[in-house]
This record gives C-alpha cells, sequence and structure tokens, in this order.
C-alpha cells in the first residue's frame, strides 16, 4: 500500500488531522484560562503603577485582590488608535476628584510594540509608578525595563518637566535630576524609542490633547471592560 | 525496559548523547538558542526542559511511525511532530506559567526550528525503536541542557551580578566588579561557548580521544 502514489497524500493528510485536532482541543481547554491571564496581568500592572497595591507584592498579590483594587477605577479612553489602544484609569476619592491617575502609554519598541503605565500623583506631575504589561524586546537587554531593580524604580517620585520632554533618560551611574531616570545599559534603542513615545504621550495626556475637545466620559471599570473594544459614544468622540 | 532494550545499549545512548556526542561539544548543533537565552539561569532551566520534553517525545513518535511514514515526506511528518510539541508546551506555558511564558517570548516557538530535535529525528529516531529513539532524544536533550545551563551559569553573574535571580556577593557589588555587559549580550555568548568547547576538547584530548 505504501508503494500507492495516493498514500503519501492520504499519510500527510490523516496524521495533520489527528495533530491539529489534538492541538485543537487543548487550545480550547486552556482558552478561558489563557484569556484570564492575560486580563489579569493588565489589571495588575495598572494597580500596580498606581500604587494601589506595593512592588514587592506586584506579582504575588492574589486575584482576588488585584481585582478588588481594579474595580476601585475609574477609566475613560485616550486613544482610538487600533494598534495602539490607550487608556487613562483614576483612582476617585471621596470627594470625586482624582487621587491618582494610571496613564497607559504604547508604541514601537526596538522589535515591536511596547505598552505599559505610568502612575501620576493627583499633582498630576509626580510619578508614582510605572509598569510594562506588553512588551517583545530581548530577554536580558531591552526586556529589563520589567523589573524594578534594573528599571522601574527609577521612575519613583521623579516629576514630569515641563515641555515636550517630561522625562529624560541619562545613561547610568549619572547623577539623577528631577525629571531623569536611567536608560538600560545594553540596550540604547530600546530606551531611545521608549522615551520618545512615552514623552509624546504623556505631553499629551498632561495637555488634554489625546482627548479633544469632548473628552469621553469616566466610567466605572466594571460597567464596560476597559481592555475590550472602544464603546461607540468614545469612539464618536474621537472622531 | 530491558525486554526491549539491553542495558549495555542503553548505557552507549546515554553516555553518547550526554558526552561523547552532545549535540553542542561535538556536533555544534542547535546554538542559536545557545546565544539567545542563556543570559539567565532560570530562563535556561525552562527553555532546556521544553526542549528535552520535545525531543524525546518527538523522537519516540517519530519511531513509532517510522515503518509507515513514506521516506519521500518523512521531513514534513518529522517537523508537523516537532511542532505539535513545542506548540503544546507554549501553550501550557501560557495556560499555567505565563510568567515565564511571558520572559521566555518567542523562543519556545523557536524550538521548532531547533537543529538538534530534527538532528536526532534523521539522524536516530527514523531508524530505531521507540524506546533506544526516546533515550537518545531525553538524553541528546538533556546533554544540550547541560551545555546551555554552563554557559548560563558563567553569563548570568559576570552580565547581571545575579544567579537565578538573587544577587552574587562578588558580582552584584559595583567596587568588587563592574558587570560586563557584553557577558548579556549575543557576542558574550560566542565566545563563552568557544570557551566551554575548548575546555571539552582539550579534555577529551587529554583522555586520548580522537579530535572531530
Amino acid at each position: 500500500m505504501r508503494d500507492k502514489p495516493w498514500y503519501p497524500v492520504v499519510y500527510m493528510f490523516v496524521l495533520t488531522a489527528v495533530f491539529s485536532g489534538a492541538l485543537v482541543v487543548l487550545a480550547r481547554a486552556t482558552e478561558t484560562r489563557v484569556e484570564r491571564n492575560e486580563k489579569l496581568f493588565r489589571m495588575r500592572a495598572v494597580v500596580v503603577a498606581m500604587g494601589l497595591i506595593p512592588e514587592e507584592r506586584g506579582t504575588t498579590a492574589p486575584a482576588a485582590e488585584v481585582e478588588a483594587e481594579f474595580e476601585r477605577l475609574s477609566w475613560r479612553p485616550l486613544s482610538d488608535d487600533p494598534r495602539y489602544p490607550r487608556v487613562e484609569f483614576v483612582l476617585p476619592g471621596p470627594d470625586g476628584e482624582p487621587e491618582v491617575y494610571g496613564v497607559e502609554i504604547s508604541g514601537q519598541g526596538f522589535w515591536d510594540k511596547m505598552s505599559g503605565v505610568v502612575g501620576i500623583d493627583a499633582d498630576g506631575e509626580t510619578v508614582v509608578g510605572v509598569t510594562f504589561f506588553e512588551q517583545y524586546e530581548t530577554p536580558g537587554l531591552g526586556a529589563e525595563v520589567t523589573r524594578f531593580d534594573r528599571f522601574r524604580q527609577h521612575f519613583v517620585g521623579r516629576k514630569l518637566a515641563p515641555g515636550e520632554r517630561p522625562l529624560t533618560m541619562v545613561a547610568e551611574g549619572t547623577e539623577l535630576g528631577p525629571h531623569e531616570v536611567y536608560a538600560v545599559t545594553g540596550a540604547t534603542q530600546t530606551s531611545t524609542r521608549l522615551a520618545r513615545f512615552m514623552n509624546v504621550q504623556l505631553d499629551q495626556w498632561r495637555t488634554g490633547l489625546a482627548v479633544r475637545e469632548q473628552p469621553p466620559a469616566r466610567r466605572p471599570v466594571g460597567e464596560v471592560d476597559p481592555f475590550g473594544p472602544l464603546p461607540a459614544e468614545a469612539q464618536e468622540a474621537f472622531e | 525496559m530491558t525486554a526491549i532494550l539491553d542495558t549495555a545499549e542503553a548505557r552507549d545512548i546515554i553516555g553518547r548523547s550526554l558526552w561523547r556526542d552532545n549535540p553542542i561539544f561535538r556536533q555544534v548543533l542547535g546554538i542559536c538558542s545557545t546565544l539567545a537565552v542563556t543570559n539567565l539561569v532560570a530562563n535556561t532551566m525552562v527553555m532546556c526542559s521544553a526542549l528535552v520534553f520535545a525531543t524525546a517525545a518527538s523522537s519516540a513518535t517519530i519511531a513509532a511511525l517510522r515503518n509507515y511514514t513514506p521516506r519521500k515526506i518523512r521531513m514534513m511528518v518529522e517537523t508537523m511532530i516537532i511542532a505539535s510539541y513545542v506548540i503544546l508546551v507554549d501553550q501550557l506555558l501560557k495556560g499555567y506559567w505565563p510568567e515565564m511564558s511571558r520572559n521566555l517570548g518567542p523562543y519556545v516557538g523557536l524550538i521548532i526550528t531547533n537543529c538538534i530535535i530534527m538532528g536526532r529525528a534523521e539522524a536516530f529516531a527514523n531508524s530505531n525503536p521507540v524506546v533506544p529513539s526516546f533515550l537518545d532524544g531525553l538524553f541528546s536533550g538533556l546533554g544540550y541542557s547541560f551545555v546551555l545551563l554552563t554557559i548560563a551559569v558563567i553569563r548570568e553573574p559576570m552580565g547581571m551580578g545575579t544567579l537565578m535571580g538573587i544577587p552574587l556577593p562578588l558580582f552584584s557589588n559595583p567596587e568588587l566588579w563592574d558587570k560586563w555587559i557584553i557577558m548579556v549580550m549575543p557576542p558574550g555568548a560566542f565566545f563563552t561557548l568557544a570557551g566551554v568547547i575548548w575546555l571539552y576538547r582539550s579534555f577529551g584530548l587529554m583522555r586520548g580521544e580522537k579530535t572531530a
């Protein structure tokens, strides 16, 4: 039978069906878990950047705690760009005034898209934290932006400078000014590109340019998924 | 297992795969990932575990199907089997160990293109029964992992000052050690790999082994 001309075709077809079928079953079985992991990871990035969960418990805080902290937030979209959707999160105080902001930033890194959250105090200029929930930089080099000890810790307490460059990246080892953070040594391209889009987007957020004349209303996170597609009325606000 | 494979044969496969014909030392196979993931020990360990599983499972499956697989499409079949096992590992990591899945990024998927898996399939599993092929895949993977971990254990402290993410007293003290950034970059892997292969071959020469 192996000598028949149709045998290789049928053999490959059957084998492909068997292996693909097994992988489809596995993908279906883990789909919900993978989606939940992705969403939880993003929520974690938001609440840690905003200082609602301390950095040292950032990766270990239970999912229920992360979700509970996230539920306290309101949000509004900052961008309708489908490739780089961005959201502003706000923790409302007892009087309804913002206590802390979580401003999402997103742009092109060295290899691919990078997205994170910058936590900013109610004064609108003091950085309380920064986290990254999406990046595809080189492990051990550009990907070090995700590490608190190597990169993110330098953002805490910095102040956004007036003008087009709220934060400046300088070489490791130099003395940091109030508006300066250390770049990642050995990952100049990642640092430069991150600084470029982060500064543009923080400046836009600060000056309100990103939300145009009619900013979409803030809404509680439980009402409409901030990580899902933009609601129609918010979409209109950008048009 | 002794009924299917005698002890001497098993010992020969293990010794050959782990040391004498180590895929990296002797065959200089699979060095792409040697360069990519060995700057952190923890990432290397997970990557190696995935590779050991993929090599052993692929070799066993390819051996099990060897009498039914037409010769002219065997490489297509091998690639599909290897890809299936790698996707399985990738999906399980995404579901059950998302932090590690994120750390390794695209490198798990790239195991599909690792020369060692295809090399063992072509050189051994295609013409041997299931159990020896499984052992060959398992220990080739372990031999490869041994070299990768050796390189990672050298690179991480020298480049980052840490081992498994824990700061080491000598290497994390800026007054005692100025971190060698090049060690966490691809050239650092080249230098370390060359040094390790040189040591291995020198050791072999001392024991009277023939050079390749």
